[in-house]
Protein backbone atom coordinates (compact mmCIF):
# COMPACT_ATOMS: atom_id res chain seq x y z
CA UNK A 1 0.00 0.00 0.00
CA UNK A 2 2.81 2.08 0.44
CA UNK A 3 3.65 2.11 -3.23
CA UNK A 4 0.28 3.08 -4.08
CA UNK A 5 0.44 6.11 -1.32
CA UNK A 6 3.23 7.18 -3.31
CA UNK A 7 2.11 7.29 -6.34
CA UNK A 8 -1.14 9.03 -5.33
CA UNK A 9 0.92 11.57 -3.21
CA UNK A 10 2.64 12.34 -6.61
CA UNK A 11 -0.41 12.99 -8.61
CA UNK A 12 -2.10 14.60 -6.21
CA UNK A 13 1.51 17.08 -6.24
CA UNK A 14 0.89 17.22 -9.78
CA UNK A 15 -3.10 17.59 -9.28
CA UNK A 16 -5.12 21.01 -10.93
CA UNK A 17 -8.24 20.27 -9.38
CA UNK A 18 -6.48 20.02 -5.98
CA UNK A 19 -4.47 23.32 -6.90
CA UNK A 20 -7.39 25.31 -8.01
CA UNK A 21 -9.02 23.75 -4.39
CA UNK A 22 -6.09 25.18 -2.68
CA UNK A 23 -5.64 29.28 -4.02
CA UNK A 24 -9.45 29.18 -3.33
CA UNK A 25 -8.90 28.63 -0.19
CA UNK A 26 -5.87 30.63 0.80
CA UNK A 27 -7.81 33.26 -1.18
CA UNK A 28 -10.97 33.45 0.58
CA UNK A 29 -8.73 32.62 3.86
CA UNK A 30 -7.46 35.79 2.97
CA UNK A 31 -10.08 37.79 1.67
CA UNK A 32 -12.54 37.22 4.81
CA UNK A 33 -10.74 39.02 7.14
CA UNK A 34 -9.87 41.81 4.90
CA UNK A 35 -13.75 42.36 4.05
CA UNK A 36 -14.94 42.29 7.63
CA UNK A 37 -12.54 44.87 8.46
CA UNK A 38 -13.42 47.21 5.16
CA UNK A 39 -17.56 46.42 6.44
CA UNK A 40 -16.59 47.80 9.80
CA UNK A 41 -14.82 50.92 8.85
CA UNK A 42 -17.67 51.68 6.80
CA UNK A 43 -20.70 50.83 9.47
CA UNK A 44 -18.93 51.08 13.04
CA UNK A 45 -22.04 51.02 14.83
CA UNK A 46 -23.83 48.51 16.01
CA UNK A 47 -21.34 46.04 14.11
CA UNK A 48 -18.06 45.25 16.11
CA UNK A 49 -16.22 42.31 13.72
CA UNK A 50 -14.13 40.19 15.58
CA UNK A 51 -11.62 37.53 14.37
CA UNK A 52 -14.47 34.60 16.07
CA UNK A 53 -16.88 35.41 13.24
CA UNK A 54 -15.52 34.31 10.21
CA UNK A 55 -13.12 31.56 11.64
CA UNK A 56 -15.48 28.48 10.77
CA UNK A 57 -17.47 30.24 8.28
CA UNK A 58 -15.15 27.95 5.61
CA UNK A 59 -17.00 24.72 6.48
CA UNK A 60 -19.97 24.90 4.02
CA UNK A 61 -17.93 25.82 1.14
CA UNK A 62 -15.70 23.14 1.57
CA UNK A 63 -18.12 20.89 2.28
CA UNK A 64 -18.79 21.45 -1.90
CA UNK A 65 -15.13 21.97 -2.37
CA UNK A 66 -14.06 18.09 -1.14
CA UNK A 67 -17.33 16.62 -3.20
CA UNK A 68 -15.99 18.28 -6.82
CA UNK A 69 -12.39 17.25 -5.93
CA UNK A 70 -12.75 13.85 -4.81
CA UNK A 71 -15.05 13.42 -7.78
CA UNK A 72 -12.45 14.71 -9.83
CA UNK A 73 -9.23 13.27 -8.64
CA UNK A 74 -10.91 9.68 -8.43
CA UNK A 75 -12.99 10.19 -11.23
CA UNK A 76 -9.09 10.43 -13.44
CA UNK A 77 -8.46 7.30 -12.11
CA UNK A 78 -11.31 5.95 -14.03
CA UNK A 79 -11.38 7.65 -16.80
CA UNK A 80 -7.95 7.81 -17.81
CA UNK A 81 -7.95 4.40 -17.09
CA UNK A 82 -4.85 4.30 -14.44
CA UNK A 83 -7.03 2.24 -11.91
CA UNK A 84 -6.47 -0.71 -14.06
CA UNK A 85 -2.90 -0.32 -13.96
CA UNK A 86 -2.88 -0.66 -10.01
CA UNK A 87 -5.09 -3.90 -9.50
CA UNK A 88 -3.43 -5.52 -12.89
CA UNK A 89 0.06 -5.48 -11.07
CA UNK A 90 -1.14 -7.16 -8.33
CA UNK A 91 -2.55 -4.62 -6.22
CA UNK A 92 -5.49 -5.57 -3.82
CA UNK A 93 -8.83 -3.95 -3.73
CA UNK A 94 -9.09 -2.86 -0.73
CA UNK A 95 -5.18 -1.27 -0.88
CA UNK A 96 -6.12 1.05 -3.96
CA UNK A 97 -9.53 2.06 -1.82
CA UNK A 98 -7.79 2.94 1.69
CA UNK A 99 -5.29 4.72 -0.38
CA UNK A 100 -7.53 6.94 -2.41
CA UNK A 101 -9.38 7.75 0.87
CA UNK A 102 -6.10 8.59 2.74
CA UNK A 103 -4.98 11.28 -0.26
CA UNK A 104 -8.11 12.45 -0.26
CA UNK A 105 -8.05 13.20 3.52
CA UNK A 106 -5.12 14.48 3.53
CA UNK A 107 -6.09 17.30 0.45
CA UNK A 108 -9.09 17.43 2.43
CA UNK A 109 -7.33 18.31 5.87
CA UNK A 110 -4.44 20.58 3.47
CA UNK A 111 -7.81 22.54 2.28
CA UNK A 112 -8.76 23.66 5.72
CA UNK A 113 -5.59 24.41 6.78
CA UNK A 114 -5.12 26.49 3.66
CA UNK A 115 -7.88 28.64 4.74
CA UNK A 116 -7.20 28.81 8.32
CA UNK A 117 -3.36 29.97 8.13
CA UNK A 118 -3.86 33.08 6.29
CA UNK A 119 -7.21 33.97 7.78
CA UNK A 120 -5.56 34.22 11.56
CA UNK A 121 -2.47 35.59 9.29
CA UNK A 122 -3.98 38.15 7.95
CA UNK A 123 -7.24 38.57 10.94
CA UNK A 124 -5.17 38.55 13.96
CA UNK A 125 -3.24 42.13 12.98
CA UNK A 126 -6.64 43.66 12.29
CA UNK A 127 -8.80 42.27 15.03
CA UNK A 128 -7.05 40.69 17.63
CA UNK A 129 -6.30 37.50 18.65
CA UNK A 130 -9.54 35.04 19.08
CA UNK A 131 -12.10 36.30 21.64
CA UNK A 132 -13.41 32.76 22.66
CA UNK A 133 -11.50 30.94 25.17
CA UNK A 134 -8.55 28.69 23.32
CA UNK A 135 -9.78 25.30 25.00
CA UNK A 136 -13.64 25.91 22.82
CA UNK A 137 -11.52 26.75 19.78
CA UNK A 138 -9.43 23.87 20.07
CA UNK A 139 -12.65 21.36 20.71
CA UNK A 140 -14.90 23.28 17.83
CA UNK A 141 -11.39 22.81 15.54
CA UNK A 142 -11.06 19.41 16.77
CA UNK A 143 -14.83 18.97 15.36
CA UNK A 144 -13.97 20.53 12.54
CA UNK A 145 -11.23 18.36 11.56
CA UNK A 146 -12.43 15.10 12.05
CA UNK A 147 -15.93 16.49 10.05
CA UNK A 148 -13.69 16.46 7.09
CA UNK A 149 -12.25 13.05 7.18
CA UNK A 150 -15.88 11.99 7.29
CA UNK A 151 -16.71 13.98 4.58
CA UNK A 152 -13.51 12.71 2.49
CA UNK A 153 -14.91 8.93 3.31
CA UNK A 154 -18.19 10.21 1.72
CA UNK A 155 -17.18 11.60 -0.90
CA UNK A 156 -14.32 8.87 -1.23
CA UNK A 157 -16.78 6.14 -1.56
CA UNK A 158 -19.12 8.43 -4.18
CA UNK A 159 -16.49 8.45 -6.32
CA UNK A 160 -14.75 4.71 -6.42
CA UNK A 161 -18.40 3.15 -6.45
CA UNK A 162 -19.25 5.86 -9.44
CA UNK A 163 -16.62 4.91 -12.14
CA UNK A 164 -18.21 8.18 -14.61
CA UNK A 165 -16.71 11.13 -13.06
CA UNK A 166 -19.38 13.53 -14.58
CA UNK A 167 -21.99 11.01 -12.86
CA UNK A 168 -19.82 11.28 -9.79
CA UNK A 169 -19.12 14.63 -9.43
CA UNK A 170 -23.14 15.71 -9.85
CA UNK A 171 -24.41 13.12 -7.13
CA UNK A 172 -21.41 14.29 -4.87
CA UNK A 173 -22.55 17.78 -5.30
CA UNK A 174 -26.08 17.39 -4.97
CA UNK A 175 -25.36 15.51 -1.88
CA UNK A 176 -23.54 18.29 -0.39
CA UNK A 177 -26.33 20.47 -1.24
CA UNK A 178 -28.62 18.17 0.34
CA UNK A 179 -26.15 17.89 3.55
CA UNK A 180 -26.51 22.13 3.85
CA UNK A 181 -30.00 22.58 3.27
CA UNK A 182 -30.87 19.36 5.90
CA UNK A 183 -28.31 20.71 8.01
CA UNK A 184 -29.69 24.34 7.72
CA UNK A 185 -33.27 22.62 7.96
CA UNK A 186 -32.35 21.21 11.13
CA UNK A 187 -30.69 23.84 12.71
CA UNK A 188 -33.19 26.53 11.91
CA UNK A 189 -35.82 23.76 13.82
CA UNK A 190 -33.86 23.98 16.75
CA UNK A 191 -33.16 27.53 17.62
CA UNK A 192 -36.99 28.99 17.27
CA UNK A 193 -37.36 30.53 20.51
CA UNK A 194 -40.17 29.28 22.74
CA UNK A 195 -42.25 32.11 22.94
CA UNK A 196 -42.93 35.14 20.86
CA UNK A 197 -43.79 38.72 22.08
CA UNK A 198 -47.82 38.66 20.41
CA UNK A 199 -48.86 42.24 20.37
CA UNK A 200 -53.25 42.47 20.90
CA UNK A 201 -55.38 45.47 20.95
CA UNK A 202 -57.53 46.29 23.87
CA UNK A 203 -60.55 47.83 23.30
CA UNK A 204 -61.95 48.75 26.68
CA UNK A 205 -58.13 50.02 27.20
CA UNK A 206 -57.91 50.91 23.45
CA UNK A 207 -54.08 50.19 23.84
CA UNK A 208 -52.04 47.79 22.21
CA UNK A 209 -50.62 45.26 24.80
CA UNK A 210 -47.61 43.24 24.46
CA UNK A 211 -48.46 39.24 25.08
CA UNK A 212 -45.89 36.33 25.24
CA UNK A 213 -47.59 33.50 23.18
CA UNK A 214 -45.85 30.23 22.39
CA UNK A 215 -43.93 29.77 19.20
CA UNK A 216 -45.75 27.19 17.22
CA UNK A 217 -42.91 25.66 15.72
CA UNK A 218 -40.93 25.75 18.86
CA UNK A 219 -39.68 21.53 19.58
CA UNK A 220 -40.22 20.27 22.63
CA UNK A 221 -39.62 16.67 24.24
CA UNK A 222 -38.82 13.32 22.19
CA UNK A 223 -39.50 15.82 18.87
CA UNK A 224 -36.62 17.91 19.93
CA UNK A 225 -34.49 14.77 21.09
CA UNK A 226 -35.12 13.79 17.75
CA UNK A 227 -34.17 16.55 15.79
CA UNK A 228 -31.10 17.55 18.11
CA UNK A 229 -29.87 13.95 17.14
CA UNK A 230 -30.19 14.53 13.73
CA UNK A 231 -28.54 17.66 13.83
CA UNK A 232 -25.30 16.06 15.82
CA UNK A 233 -25.55 12.76 13.59
CA UNK A 234 -25.59 14.13 9.98
CA UNK A 235 -22.55 16.06 8.79
CA UNK A 236 -24.76 18.92 7.41
CA UNK A 237 -25.91 19.71 11.13
CA UNK A 238 -22.74 19.29 12.61
CA UNK A 239 -21.48 22.19 9.98
CA UNK A 240 -24.50 24.49 10.96
CA UNK A 241 -23.50 24.26 14.99
CA UNK A 242 -19.76 24.53 14.37
CA UNK A 243 -19.93 27.71 12.06
CA UNK A 244 -22.18 29.80 14.97
CA UNK A 245 -20.42 28.02 17.85
CA UNK A 246 -23.39 26.95 18.90
CA UNK A 247 -22.83 22.88 19.73
CA UNK A 248 -24.44 21.86 22.81
CA UNK A 249 -23.07 18.25 21.93
CA UNK A 250 -20.20 19.30 20.76
CA UNK A 251 -18.13 16.73 22.76
CA UNK A 252 -20.07 14.24 21.05
CA UNK A 253 -19.65 15.75 17.28
CA UNK A 254 -15.99 13.90 16.86
CA UNK A 255 -17.99 10.71 17.78
CA UNK A 256 -20.91 10.76 15.43
CA UNK A 257 -18.25 11.71 12.29
CA UNK A 258 -15.65 8.73 13.29
CA UNK A 259 -18.80 6.59 13.11
CA UNK A 260 -19.89 7.98 9.83
CA UNK A 261 -16.24 7.61 8.44
CA UNK A 262 -16.32 3.54 9.61
CA UNK A 263 -19.60 3.42 8.33
CA UNK A 264 -18.64 4.57 4.23
CA UNK A 265 -15.65 3.03 4.30
CA UNK A 266 -16.99 -0.25 4.85
CA UNK A 267 -19.56 0.23 2.68
CA UNK A 268 -17.27 1.60 0.20
CA UNK A 269 -14.94 -1.39 0.73
CA UNK A 270 -17.51 -3.93 0.10
CA UNK A 271 -18.85 -1.97 -2.75
CA UNK A 272 -15.65 -1.77 -4.44
CA UNK A 273 -14.43 -5.30 -3.63
CA UNK A 274 -17.52 -6.53 -5.70
CA UNK A 275 -18.02 -4.50 -8.28
CA UNK A 276 -16.61 -5.03 -12.05
CA UNK A 277 -14.21 -2.42 -13.81
CA UNK A 278 -13.69 -1.99 -17.41
CA UNK B 1 4.66 -27.28 -22.86
CA UNK B 2 4.82 -24.77 -20.20
CA UNK B 3 1.86 -22.76 -19.88
CA UNK B 4 1.87 -19.20 -18.93
CA UNK B 5 -2.22 -18.57 -18.78
CA UNK B 6 -4.63 -21.50 -18.67
CA UNK B 7 -8.78 -21.24 -18.26
CA UNK B 8 -11.06 -23.98 -17.79
CA UNK B 9 -14.70 -24.00 -18.09
CA UNK B 10 -14.69 -19.83 -17.81
CA UNK B 11 -18.03 -17.99 -17.60
CA UNK B 12 -19.53 -14.65 -17.07
CA UNK B 13 -22.69 -13.75 -16.92
CA UNK B 14 -24.17 -9.80 -17.02
CA UNK B 15 -28.06 -10.28 -16.13
CA UNK B 16 -29.12 -13.02 -18.50
CA UNK B 17 -26.74 -13.24 -20.90
CA UNK B 18 -23.75 -14.34 -20.98
CA UNK B 19 -20.13 -13.15 -22.57
CA UNK B 20 -18.19 -16.37 -21.61
CA UNK B 21 -19.44 -19.36 -21.58
CA UNK B 22 -17.79 -22.53 -20.35
CA UNK B 23 -14.22 -21.08 -22.24
CA UNK B 24 -10.94 -23.51 -21.89
CA UNK B 25 -8.10 -21.52 -23.34
CA UNK B 26 -4.00 -22.37 -23.26
CA UNK B 27 -1.20 -19.84 -23.66
CA UNK B 28 2.12 -21.40 -24.25
CA UNK B 29 5.17 -19.80 -22.59
CA UNK B 30 6.97 -17.88 -25.40
CA UNK B 31 3.89 -17.45 -27.93
CA UNK B 32 1.75 -14.62 -29.92
CA UNK B 33 -1.56 -15.67 -28.95
CA UNK B 34 -4.02 -14.10 -31.25
CA UNK B 35 -7.77 -14.15 -29.83
CA UNK B 36 -10.09 -14.14 -33.09
CA UNK B 37 -13.63 -12.80 -32.92
CA UNK B 38 -16.32 -10.23 -33.74
CA UNK B 39 -17.58 -7.69 -31.73
CA UNK B 40 -19.24 -9.22 -28.82
CA UNK B 41 -17.24 -12.24 -28.86
CA UNK B 42 -16.21 -11.90 -25.08
CA UNK B 43 -12.88 -11.23 -25.94
CA UNK B 44 -11.95 -7.31 -23.96
CA UNK B 45 -14.52 -9.57 -21.14
CA UNK B 46 -12.03 -13.05 -20.99
CA UNK B 47 -8.91 -10.27 -21.31
CA UNK B 48 -10.57 -8.24 -17.95
CA UNK B 49 -10.85 -11.59 -15.94
CA UNK B 50 -7.67 -12.45 -16.74
CA UNK B 51 -6.29 -9.12 -15.72
CA UNK B 52 -8.15 -9.06 -12.76
CA UNK B 53 -10.48 -6.23 -13.17
CA UNK B 54 -13.44 -8.72 -12.98
CA UNK B 55 -14.45 -12.37 -11.53
CA UNK B 56 -16.01 -15.22 -13.59
CA UNK B 57 -18.96 -15.94 -13.01
CA UNK B 58 -18.07 -19.54 -13.24
CA UNK B 59 -15.06 -21.58 -13.81
CA UNK B 60 -11.20 -20.68 -13.32
CA UNK B 61 -7.76 -19.74 -14.53
CA UNK B 62 -4.39 -20.13 -13.53
CA UNK B 63 -1.31 -17.58 -14.75
CA UNK B 64 1.87 -19.28 -13.95
CA UNK B 65 0.07 -22.14 -12.65
CA UNK B 66 -1.43 -20.42 -9.59
CA UNK B 67 -4.99 -20.16 -9.89
CA UNK B 68 -6.84 -17.38 -9.38
CA UNK B 69 -8.18 -17.31 -6.28
CA UNK B 70 -4.78 -18.31 -4.23
CA UNK B 71 -3.58 -15.10 -2.53
CA UNK B 72 -0.50 -15.65 -4.10
CA UNK B 73 -1.98 -14.49 -7.54
CA UNK B 74 -1.27 -11.08 -6.96
CA UNK B 75 2.29 -12.00 -6.81
CA UNK B 76 2.30 -13.57 -10.21
CA UNK B 77 -0.29 -10.69 -11.27
CA UNK B 78 3.55 -8.40 -11.29
CA UNK B 79 4.79 -10.44 -13.85
CA UNK B 80 2.22 -9.22 -16.07
CA UNK B 81 1.18 -6.00 -18.07
CA UNK B 82 -1.77 -4.56 -20.21
CA UNK B 83 -3.03 -2.50 -22.37
CA UNK B 84 -6.97 -3.24 -21.63
CA UNK B 85 -9.17 -0.93 -24.52
CA UNK B 86 -7.49 2.46 -24.27
CA UNK B 87 -3.83 2.88 -22.90
CA UNK B 88 -4.33 3.24 -18.83
CA UNK B 89 -2.46 6.80 -18.78
CA UNK B 90 -3.27 10.36 -17.21
CA UNK B 91 -3.89 12.56 -20.13
CA UNK B 92 -2.53 15.75 -17.93
CA UNK B 93 0.92 14.22 -17.03
CA UNK B 94 3.90 13.58 -19.02
CA UNK B 95 5.19 10.41 -20.66
CA UNK B 96 8.29 10.30 -18.56
CA UNK B 97 5.66 11.14 -15.17
CA UNK B 98 3.34 8.60 -16.56
CA UNK B 99 5.78 6.04 -16.36
CA UNK B 100 7.35 6.73 -13.45
CA UNK B 101 3.73 6.89 -11.42
CA UNK B 102 3.67 3.61 -12.96
CA UNK B 103 6.95 3.03 -11.55
CA UNK B 104 5.61 4.34 -7.81
CA UNK B 105 2.81 2.11 -8.08
CA UNK B 106 5.25 -1.03 -8.59
CA UNK B 107 7.76 -0.03 -6.22
CA UNK B 108 10.46 -0.09 -8.38
CA UNK B 109 13.60 1.10 -6.66
CA UNK B 110 15.07 3.15 -9.81
CA UNK B 111 13.12 4.84 -12.81
CA UNK B 112 16.63 4.76 -14.22
CA UNK B 113 15.50 2.34 -17.08
CA UNK B 114 12.08 4.55 -18.25
CA UNK B 115 13.70 6.52 -20.70
CA UNK B 116 15.17 3.49 -22.27
CA UNK B 117 11.28 2.14 -22.09
CA UNK B 118 9.82 5.23 -24.12
CA UNK B 119 12.96 4.53 -26.43
CA UNK B 120 11.72 0.70 -27.28
CA UNK B 121 8.71 1.42 -28.54
CA UNK B 122 9.42 4.71 -30.27
CA UNK B 123 9.09 7.84 -28.15
CA UNK B 124 12.48 8.69 -27.45
CA UNK B 125 11.62 12.95 -27.33
CA UNK B 126 8.19 13.39 -26.24
CA UNK B 127 9.74 16.33 -23.95
CA UNK B 128 7.63 17.50 -21.08
CA UNK B 129 4.07 17.74 -23.45
CA UNK B 130 1.43 15.89 -21.44
CA UNK B 131 -0.47 13.23 -22.57
CA UNK B 132 -3.72 15.11 -23.70
CA UNK B 133 -1.64 16.36 -26.74
CA UNK B 134 0.12 13.11 -28.18
CA UNK B 135 -1.45 11.42 -31.19
CA UNK B 136 -3.53 7.95 -30.71
CA UNK B 137 0.09 6.01 -31.94
CA UNK B 138 1.96 7.81 -29.68
CA UNK B 139 -0.73 7.21 -26.95
CA UNK B 140 -0.80 3.44 -27.74
CA UNK B 141 3.24 3.32 -27.49
CA UNK B 142 2.71 4.88 -24.31
CA UNK B 143 0.35 2.68 -23.57
CA UNK B 144 2.54 -0.29 -24.50
CA UNK B 145 5.56 1.29 -22.44
CA UNK B 146 3.37 1.35 -19.39
CA UNK B 147 2.94 -2.10 -19.68
CA UNK B 148 6.37 -2.62 -20.07
CA UNK B 149 7.36 -0.76 -16.89
CA UNK B 150 7.74 -3.89 -14.46
CA UNK B 151 9.64 -5.81 -16.63
CA UNK B 152 6.62 -8.46 -17.43
CA UNK B 153 7.07 -11.64 -18.92
CA UNK B 154 3.52 -11.83 -20.14
CA UNK B 155 1.68 -9.08 -22.00
CA UNK B 156 -2.18 -8.68 -22.72
CA UNK B 157 -3.07 -6.38 -25.45
CA UNK B 158 -6.42 -5.87 -26.23
CA UNK B 159 -6.77 -4.27 -29.57
CA UNK B 160 -2.91 -2.70 -29.94
CA UNK B 161 -3.36 -1.14 -33.34
CA UNK B 162 -7.04 -0.19 -33.37
CA UNK B 163 -6.80 3.47 -35.13
CA UNK B 164 -3.58 3.39 -36.16
CA UNK B 165 -2.60 4.48 -39.78
CA UNK B 166 -0.83 1.84 -41.82
CA UNK B 167 2.51 3.10 -40.69
CA UNK B 168 1.66 3.03 -36.69
CA UNK B 169 0.42 -0.39 -37.27
CA UNK B 170 3.62 -1.30 -38.80
CA UNK B 171 5.94 0.16 -35.95
CA UNK B 172 3.73 -1.77 -33.09
CA UNK B 173 3.94 -5.21 -34.84
CA UNK B 174 7.39 -4.28 -35.15
CA UNK B 175 7.69 -3.77 -31.27
CA UNK B 176 5.60 -7.01 -30.63
CA UNK B 177 7.78 -9.02 -32.32
CA UNK B 178 10.65 -7.61 -30.94
CA UNK B 179 9.35 -7.86 -27.52
CA UNK B 180 8.62 -11.24 -27.98
CA UNK B 181 11.91 -12.69 -29.93
CA UNK B 182 14.47 -10.90 -28.06
CA UNK B 183 12.84 -10.48 -25.16
CA UNK B 184 11.03 -13.95 -24.65
CA UNK B 185 7.64 -11.62 -23.76
CA UNK B 186 5.10 -13.86 -24.53
CA UNK B 187 1.42 -12.09 -25.50
CA UNK B 188 -2.14 -12.30 -25.71
CA UNK B 189 -3.76 -10.12 -27.84
CA UNK B 190 -6.96 -9.18 -29.55
CA UNK B 191 -7.47 -7.91 -32.42
CA UNK B 192 -9.99 -7.44 -35.36
CA UNK B 193 -7.60 -6.75 -37.78
CA UNK B 194 -6.98 -10.28 -39.27
CA UNK B 195 -4.26 -10.16 -41.48
CA UNK B 196 -2.26 -8.24 -39.07
CA UNK B 197 -2.79 -10.81 -36.63
CA UNK B 198 -1.96 -13.31 -39.19
CA UNK B 199 2.00 -11.51 -39.23
CA UNK B 200 2.28 -12.10 -35.66
CA UNK B 201 0.61 -14.60 -33.85
CA UNK B 202 1.77 -18.35 -33.28
CA UNK B 203 -1.01 -19.70 -31.85
CA UNK B 204 -4.96 -18.65 -32.06
CA UNK B 205 -8.16 -18.52 -30.18
CA UNK B 206 -11.25 -18.67 -32.29
CA UNK B 207 -14.01 -17.28 -30.04
CA UNK B 208 -17.58 -17.17 -31.04
CA UNK B 209 -20.60 -16.03 -28.85
CA UNK B 210 -18.47 -16.35 -25.62
CA UNK B 211 -16.94 -19.66 -26.36
CA UNK B 212 -14.05 -20.93 -27.92
CA UNK B 213 -14.48 -22.75 -30.92
CA UNK B 214 -10.94 -23.44 -31.74
CA UNK B 215 -7.46 -23.19 -30.50
CA UNK B 216 -5.11 -23.74 -33.31
CA UNK B 217 -1.12 -22.98 -33.82
CA UNK B 218 -0.29 -20.76 -36.84
CA UNK B 219 1.51 -23.70 -38.25
CA UNK B 220 -1.82 -25.19 -38.33
CA UNK B 221 -3.65 -22.74 -39.69
CA UNK B 222 -1.04 -22.06 -42.45
CA UNK B 223 -1.70 -25.38 -43.27
CA UNK B 224 -5.17 -25.04 -43.71
CA UNK B 225 -4.78 -21.98 -45.42
CA UNK B 226 -1.88 -22.48 -47.92
CA UNK B 227 -2.24 -21.69 -51.28
CA UNK B 228 -4.01 -24.22 -54.25
CA UNK B 229 -4.97 -24.18 -57.91
CA UNK B 230 -8.73 -25.31 -58.07
CA UNK B 231 -9.32 -27.33 -61.14
CA UNK B 232 -12.69 -28.58 -62.67
CA UNK B 233 -12.28 -31.67 -65.19
CA UNK B 234 -14.31 -34.25 -66.77
CA UNK B 235 -12.68 -37.37 -65.00
CA UNK B 236 -11.13 -36.90 -61.96
CA UNK B 237 -9.81 -40.40 -62.04
CA UNK B 238 -7.24 -39.01 -65.18
CA UNK B 239 -6.46 -36.00 -63.17
CA UNK B 240 -5.04 -38.16 -60.45
CA UNK B 241 -3.19 -40.50 -62.52
CA UNK B 242 -1.48 -37.10 -64.33
CA UNK B 243 -0.81 -35.71 -61.41
CA UNK B 244 0.75 -38.70 -59.72
CA UNK B 245 2.89 -39.02 -62.50
CA UNK B 246 3.97 -35.03 -62.09
CA UNK B 247 4.60 -35.51 -58.69
CA UNK B 248 2.31 -32.82 -57.14
CA UNK B 249 0.53 -32.78 -53.66
CA UNK B 250 -3.35 -32.78 -54.29
CA UNK B 251 -6.92 -33.63 -52.87
CA UNK B 252 -10.17 -34.61 -54.29
CA UNK B 253 -13.14 -32.55 -53.66
CA UNK B 254 -15.65 -34.47 -56.18
CA UNK B 255 -15.82 -36.42 -59.13
CA UNK B 256 -15.29 -33.73 -61.16
CA UNK B 257 -13.11 -31.08 -58.88
CA UNK B 258 -9.62 -31.09 -56.95
CA UNK B 259 -7.14 -29.07 -55.43
CA UNK B 260 -3.74 -29.05 -56.44
CA UNK B 261 -1.13 -27.77 -53.95
CA UNK B 262 1.69 -26.56 -55.57
CA UNK B 263 2.43 -24.43 -58.60
CA UNK B 264 1.65 -26.45 -61.88
CA UNK B 265 2.97 -25.61 -65.55
CA UNK B 266 -0.42 -24.81 -66.33
CA UNK B 267 0.35 -25.40 -70.13
CA UNK B 268 2.08 -29.24 -69.43
CA UNK B 269 -0.49 -30.26 -66.99
CA UNK B 270 -3.66 -29.12 -69.85
CA UNK B 271 -1.61 -31.01 -72.54
CA UNK B 272 -1.38 -34.02 -70.22
CA UNK B 273 -4.83 -34.41 -69.12
CA UNK B 274 -6.07 -33.80 -73.22
CA UNK B 275 -3.80 -36.41 -74.05
CA UNK B 276 -4.86 -38.59 -71.13
CA UNK B 277 -8.63 -37.89 -72.62
CA UNK B 278 -9.66 -35.65 -69.89
CA UNK B 279 -10.77 -32.11 -70.27
CA UNK B 280 -10.51 -28.89 -68.27
CA UNK B 281 -13.54 -27.07 -68.09
CA UNK B 282 -12.16 -24.62 -65.25
CA UNK B 283 -9.36 -23.57 -63.27
CA UNK B 284 -8.36 -20.95 -60.87
CA UNK B 285 -5.94 -20.19 -57.54
CA UNK B 286 -7.37 -19.99 -54.22
CA UNK B 287 -5.80 -18.18 -51.66
CA UNK B 288 -7.45 -18.97 -47.74
CA UNK B 289 -6.65 -16.50 -45.38
CA UNK B 290 -7.01 -16.51 -41.48
CA UNK B 291 -9.95 -14.20 -42.08
CA UNK B 292 -11.54 -16.86 -44.38
CA UNK B 293 -10.59 -19.68 -41.72
CA UNK B 294 -12.57 -17.97 -39.13
CA UNK B 295 -15.51 -17.41 -41.20
CA UNK B 296 -15.27 -21.30 -41.97
CA UNK B 297 -15.24 -22.17 -38.65
CA UNK B 298 -17.56 -19.96 -36.84
CA UNK B 299 -19.94 -19.41 -39.91
CA UNK B 300 -21.46 -16.18 -41.40
CA UNK B 301 -24.79 -16.23 -39.79
CA UNK B 302 -25.21 -13.05 -37.11
CA UNK B 303 -22.07 -11.62 -38.44
CA UNK B 304 -22.57 -8.11 -39.12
Amino acid sequence: MGNLLRADFFRLWRSKSFWACMIFQVGTGAFAPVSCYLYELRHPIPYSQHLDAEFLNFIPFVCILFALFCALFIGTDYSDGSMRNKLLVGHRRWEIYLSHLVTCTVACLLMCVGYLLPYLAVGTPLFGPLETDMGTVLAYLGATLVLTVALASVYTMLAMLIPNRTVSAVVALVLSFGLLLGGSYLYSYLNYPPTYTQMTYNPVLEVWEEQEAPYPFYLEGTKREIFQLLCDVTPGGQIMQCVVWDAPNLPLLPVYSAALTVVTTGAGLWGFRRKDLN
Amino acid sequence: MELVCEAHGLSKQYGHTYALQNLTMQVPKGSIYGLVGRNGAGKTTLIRILCGLQSPTAGSYTLYGTPFRDPAIQQVRRRMGAVVESPAIYQDLSALNNLKLQAQVLGLPSNRDLPHLLELVGLENPGKKTVRHFSLGMRQRLGIAMALVGSPDFLVLDEPVNGLDPQGIVEIRELLLRLNREHQITILLSSHILDELARLATHYGFLDRGRMVQEVSAGEVEAACRKCTHVEVSDVAILARVLDGMGLDYTIDSSHTANIYAHPHVTELVQALAEAGCQVSAMHQQDESLESYYMSLVGGEGHG
